[in-house]
């Protein structure tokens, strides 16, 4: 079990000052600060267009900063980036039509100079398709996709592991299976990791904290830690339904606030 | 996982083609005998074929001239289309600098470039080359910069993440999503090399299937023209099937 005290390492995985982003004359995310440790799980949620995909953006380095600075493990972002230190998964899943689960996994190998303990069986074994190592994604369901494209994002042992929405496109049970697989996952590799979500369930189930972002522009409202046993995952528990709650709160407080606006 | 109703069909399919390889025979066989025309404009297949026994050395070097022409000009296309594809890609403005020239050559009638060529450059192998290069250049051009900017998006930023240099990037992701497109333009442009090749023969050329089928109009040999006809659509459905049984093994993982 994942505890706040014994598991994760405190030194600063990612630390972000001042994050300013403009496209064009309008400005998406406003000053932004906050810091991940290690083996930390950062959620990001907020109303539509809050700018939560921006900033994973620019911390994956897909965009530039318009300000502010952005540290992952101590180097700026391009610095990071050229070192692969960054895995991303997105909601659409990046995989190569014409390749095996197998050798999508491997092509990150490949394209990677950094050395890495994990290999593409072993880590599809443990993301449970050992029987689907050799079928084409068209051959996968959409969970099944997902998880070949998460191992794509980790396998080379990346310092900072970002998903956006990846569970978006998927049916409400297949999304709840995949969670409670992601959060065993995790917690078992200690991965860094940033979530952009728009589902309170997910960030409350997976997170060690969740940033709540304020829309136009984007900002953080509040920064909530989740101090909750692991796993998690269920109805049934009083504390868990407390804690939505107090995330949902948050998210409300925000989502009128932008409205207001 | 299988396809059990991918499978079947199949066999319609080589039914279909079967029908068709009768058919022309038996089509043919009808028109000479109810239209009612001497045989000296219209031969029955006998004396085509009698033909084709009769005069084979001669038809098929005829033939492997034009087969070469096609070839050497269809593989200079297939260069320059690769080429230029690539460098509308990287940089992306090079394809706005370049297109109107593109344009201004692509709507040129080729029949008057290829005379002008003549004047030129004579009756040389440079000139056939020149004219079925033009022929099949463009389809393979156009279908080629249209997959490669097909990539998917997500999977261009999966490369940029991992630092992935642009040959890998090109070689991992471009190339495999333009394939299909690549394909598809040489069932086109295949096709169109070989009928380049004999138009570029029948204006100028003093051997190729072009020039038989100018010297047998001009000798009245109708039942050459009909067999240099049929070689040459045996050319140019052979380079089809080429195209298809090439997609067919490169695109085997679909299947699965």
């Amino acid at each position: 079990m994942r505890s706040k005290t014994d598991q994760i390492h405190k030194s600063t995985a990612v630390k972000a000052s001042g994050v300013t982003k403009f496209f064009g004359d309008q400005q998406v995310l406003a000053q932004l600060d906050f810091s991940i440790c290690h083996g930390e799980f950062v959620s990001i949620i907020g109303p539509s267009g809050c700018g939560k995909t921006t900033l994973l953006r620019l911390l994956a380095g897909l965009e530039d900063l318009s300000s502010g600075q952005v540290e992952i493990d101590g180097l700026p972002i391009d610095d990071a980036r050229s070192k692969q230190e960054v895995g991303v998964a997105f909601q659409l899943p990046a995989l190569i039509p014409s390749l095996t689960a197998r050798r999508n996994v491997q092509t990150t190998l490949d394209l990677c100079s950094r050395k890495s303990k994990l290999t593409p069986e072993q880590m599809l074994k443990d993301f449970g398709l050992g029987d689907f190592m050799d079928h084409y994604p068209h051959q996968l369901s959409g969970g099944m996709q997902q998880r070949v494209n998460i191992a794509c994002a980790m396998v080379h042992e990346p310092s900072l592991l970002l998903l956006d929405e990846p569970f978006g496109a998927l049916d409400e049970m297949t999304r709840a299976a995949l969670c409670a697989w992601l959060a065993k996952i995790l917690q078992a590799s200690q991965q860094t990791t940033v979530l952009v979500t728009h589902s309170i369930e997910e960030a409350v189930t997976l997170s060690d904290k969740v940033i709540v972002l304020a829309a136009r522009p984007g900002r953080i409202a509040h920064f909530l830690e989740v101090d909750l046993p692991r796993p998690r995952m269920t109805w049934e528990d009083e504390a868990f339904i407390q804690e939505m709650k107090r995330v949902r709160i948050a998210l409300k407080s925000v989502d009128e606030g932008s409205k207001q606006a | 996982m299988s396809h059990p109703r991918k499978k079947s069909r199949g066999i319609p399919i080589a039914i279909a083609y079967v029908t068709m390889l009768v058919s022309i025979p038996v089509f043919w066989l009808l028109a000479v005998e109810f239209s009612g025309l001497p045989a000296v404009i219209m031969p029955p297949p006998s004396q085509v074929w009698a033909v084709l026994s009769s005069e084979w050395s001669s038809l098929w070097y005829h033939t492997t001239v034009t087969i070469s022409g096609a070839l050497v000009g269809y593989a200079v296309a297939n260069l320059f289309a690769i080429a230029l594809a690539i460098l509308f890609v990287y940089p992306p403005w090079s394809e706005h600098f370049v297109t109107p020239w593109m344009v201004v050559i692509r709507n040129v009638p080729f029949v008057t470039v290829a005379s002008i060529l003549v004047v030129t450059l004579g009756d040389t192998w440079t000139t056939k080359i020149i004219v079925v290069v033009l022929v099949s250049f463009f389809p393979l051009l156009a279908n080629l910069v249209k997959g490669l900017n097909s990539a998917p998006p997500v999977l261009m930023e999966r490369m940029r993440v991992l630092n992935a240099s642009r040959w890998q990037v090109f070689k991992r992701v471009l190339w495999p999503a333009a394939m299909p497109y690549y394909v598809a333009a040489h069932e086109i442009a295949f096709t169109g090399s070989i009928v380049g090749a004999i138009v570029a023969e029948w204006f100028f050329s003093r051997k190729g299937l072009g020039f038989l089928i100018v010297q047998s109009t001009t000798e009245y040999r109708a039942d050459r023209l009909y067999a240099v006809t049929l070689i040459a659509s045996v050319l140019a459905v052979g380079a089809y099937l080429l195209c298809r049984l090439w997609e067919h093994w490169l695109f085997r993982w679909k299947r699965r």
